[in-house]
């Protein structure tokens, strides 16, 4: 919706008061939709004068689903270092889970203890780094493995430096040894 | 036991079946025809066509206390279900030039980015962006 623009010039002209009467009526009428209407003065430079511009345009309506996230955003992720911490870590986690990461090094980028990684990872995410790393590690070895690739070379490729720990993780994790879980996905695929 | 799939409540099967597709870019991936014009209509994720299937479910149009719940959610702003995406903004601005309407812009929400959308069908939809 376009705003509706009054430039003062305009205004001069009528009776102000009687506009605004018939224009806060406008406004009461747009408002049982399910927005609001704003309604603010703009003043804008035309030439070598100032010209008051009254702007009328919508805006979301404040539901009660929009109180709560805002008071719950309030009490739970007011700490903002701590959450850009939390954040950050799992950026690095996301891009860089096929090199050696160990939460050492993590908490380090981090300028903090491991400890308080841990906790504050945890916070956040409900999971700490190593899991949240394995985690991400798996979900790319299943896409590898979806796509053909090999046992081998998948292992490789996500960080792990041999085969056994990485077929028995897989299996804790999906279920399925990686062999079978490529056979079964990979083969499915290209039926 | 499995999650193979979850329902939403739809006021117009076929409206709501046109929007989660050509809007939202659902497939269709089961529609099989029942009594009194009802479908048992399915869409799926185009990224993932083997995953959960969305159930297009006409509950508010033959059970009076689901059109009930459907509304007071609608009215309080509140999401029927949410949907996950790469890049919030991006989904927004998307939908938006289609005509799409939300009641909640793209807001930082912690370790997620949520905006909210009005499906045309009775429901508030919630787009999730984890950060």
């Amino acid at each position: 919706m376009q705003p509706l623009r009054y430039p003062s010039g305009v205004l001069s002209l009528l009776n102000q008061h009687i506009l605004h009467k018939i224009l806060d009526h406008i406004v009461t009428i747009l408002e049982i939709g399910s927005t609001q209407i704003q309604q603010r003065h703009i003043y804008k430079e035309i030439g070598h004068s100032k010209v008051d511009v009254l702007c009328y345009s919508k805006v979301p309506k404040m539901t009660y689903y929009i109180q709560e996230i805002t008071r719950i955003k309030g009490i739970c992720f007011s700490n903002e270092a701590q959450l850009e911490r939390a954040i950050q870590t799992k950026k690095y986690i996301d891009t860089c889970f096929d090199q050696a990461i160990n939460l050492e090094l993590l908490a380090r980028r981090q300028f903090t203890s491991k400890y308080h990684l841990i906790r504050v990872f945890k916070k956040y995410y409900g999971t700490t780094p190593r899991q949240y790393l394995i985690q991400t590690r798996v979900e790319q070895a299943k896409k590898m493995l979806r796509s053909g690739q090999s046992v081998s070379d998948t292992c490789y490729a996500i960080g792990f430096e041999s085969i056994h720990s990485f077929s028995k993780l897989f299996k804790s994790k999906v279920g399925i040894p990686p062999s079978i879980y490529r056979s079964a996905t990979f083969d499915k695929s290209k039926r | 036991m499995r999650i193979k799939i979850v329902s939403i409540p739809v006021l117009d099967q076929q409206k709501a079946l046109d929007f989660y597709t050509d809007v939202l870019g659902f497939v269709k991936k089961v529609d099989i025809p029942l009594s009194e014009g009802n479908r048992w209509l399915t869409v799926v994720s185009q990224y993932d066509q083997d995953g959960p299937e969305l159930l297009l479910e006409p509950a508010p149009l033959h059970f009076a206390p689901s059109k009930v719940f459907q509304d007071e959610l609608m009215k309080a702003g509140i999401p029927w279900t949410q949907f996950y995406v790469d890049d919030a903004q991006a989904e927004y601005d998307r939908l938006v030039s289609l005509g799409v309407e939300f009641s909640v812009k793209p807001t930082e929400m912690g370790t997620v980015v949520v905006a909210v959308f009005n499906d045309t069908c009775g429901n508030n939809i919630q787009i999730v962006e984890e950060r």
